[in-house]
């Protein structure tokens, strides 16, 4: 009884009730299960942070009023595990690897015919409402697109710098989640 | 066996496989070493020391075979260059236009087409003038071994498409 109060309060000179305070403050009273804790919550953080949820950071002002330089996302790589994307929806686009990825958002669907005048986007010939923009001003395309299956014309929602793009199915990561 | 001697095994022979890897790296990872290389050379500050930026100008069409060919589209250049002399002007040029150069080159995808050729797909980032809008580029390189470096032999753009 007495050893035990001793541990818990140990005087200034004892140095080995210290040290194992110390070792208590730094794996508890079970070694071998804050171990595997600790082993369980490593491997857990690199599986959700490496496959589930990608943490991101915004860089640049191309997906601007809607995601700002700085903020920091997570991009959900369940999103589209079965469902396709929809029009309106911002998406993560991958490149080379996840080191860098691009937001996007999705304009023109598989089949569609899409065109765009000063940042006006037309899909099969009809103007689309788009609440997110700003600003209407913008690229123009040439002609009009024709997206073949599996294909995507994604572009950013600050039509003054984003440059649009076909995509293909394959190279859109997931989705932001928020 | 007990778990000390067990240890000590583990410990020794992750030592060794390190120590390898260092001693003889991949081709991969030389390409690797070789990319973040040159993208470090190419970035400078606007408070770059002249003998920092005459070494750097001088350094870079070494990482380029002498018969390479660039094709570059960027705010900074846009064309075609030939040969380490053009490589150099250009270069020249464009530190004399800009203030600040951040290039980075991320996630290569290097296959190897043999033990002296290897073609990659890397990912370009480029901040000129310390821009916030960065400029992203898919380029598609094709390097070839001399000696114990990897030198490119041409740069191309690419749409993500292409991919």
């Amino acid at each position: 009884m007495s050893e035990i109060e001793t541990s818990i309060h140990p005087g200034p000179n004892e140095t080995e009730s210290s040290s194992g305070l110390w070792k208590r403050f730094l794996h508890g009273r079970a070694p071998g299960s804050t171990w595997i804790r600790i082993i369980g919550v490593a491997v857990g953080a690199v599986i959700l942070f490496k496959g589930i949820l990608i943490p991101i950071k915004v860089v640049g002002f191309s997906m601007f009023p809607t995601y700002k330089p700085g903020e920091i996302n997570y991009i959900n790589r369940f999103a589209f595990a079965k469902r396709d994307p929809q029009r309106g929806e911002v998406v993560s686009i991958g490149t080379t690897g996840r080191q860098v990825t691009i937001l996007k958002r999705v304009i023109g669907l598989p089949g569609d015919i899409v065109s765009m005048r000063k940042g006006v986007v037309s899909i099969n010939g009809a103007p689309i409402t788009e609440p997110y923009i700003e600003t209407k001003n913008g690229f123009s395309t040439r002609t009009p697109v024709q997206l073949e299956t599996d294909e995507y014309w994604v572009i950013g929602d600050n039509r003054m710098i984003s440059e649009f793009s076909k995509i293909h199915r394959r190279h859109i990561l997931g989705k932001p989640l928020f | 066996m007990s778990a000390k001697p067990f240890l000590l095994t583990v410990v020794i022979a992750a030592t060794g496989w390190w120590a390898y890897t260092i001693l003889f790296p991949s081709p991969e990872k030389q390409i690797q070493e070789t990319l973040q290389r040159l993208a470090a050379k190419a970035s400078f500050s606007p408070d770059e020391k002249a003998l920092a930026r005459l070494g750097a100008m001088n350094a870079i069409p070494s990482f380029f075979h002498s018969n390479a060919v660039l094709r570059v589209s960027s705010q900074a250049y846009s064309g075609s260059l030939e040969g380490r002399a053009e490589i150099r002007e250009a270069i020249a040029s464009s530190r004399a236009g800009a203030r600040s150069l951040d290039i980075r080159l991320t996630d290569p995808q290097i296959t190897l087409s043999s033990a002296t050729e290897a073609e990659l797909v890397v990912t370009a980032t480029v901040i000129l003038d310390a821009d916030p809008n960065p400029s992203l580029q898919i380029l598609r390189m094709k390097m070839l071994r001399s000696g114990r470096r990897w030198l490119i032999h041409s740069v191309e753009p690419i749409q993500l498409n292409e991919l």
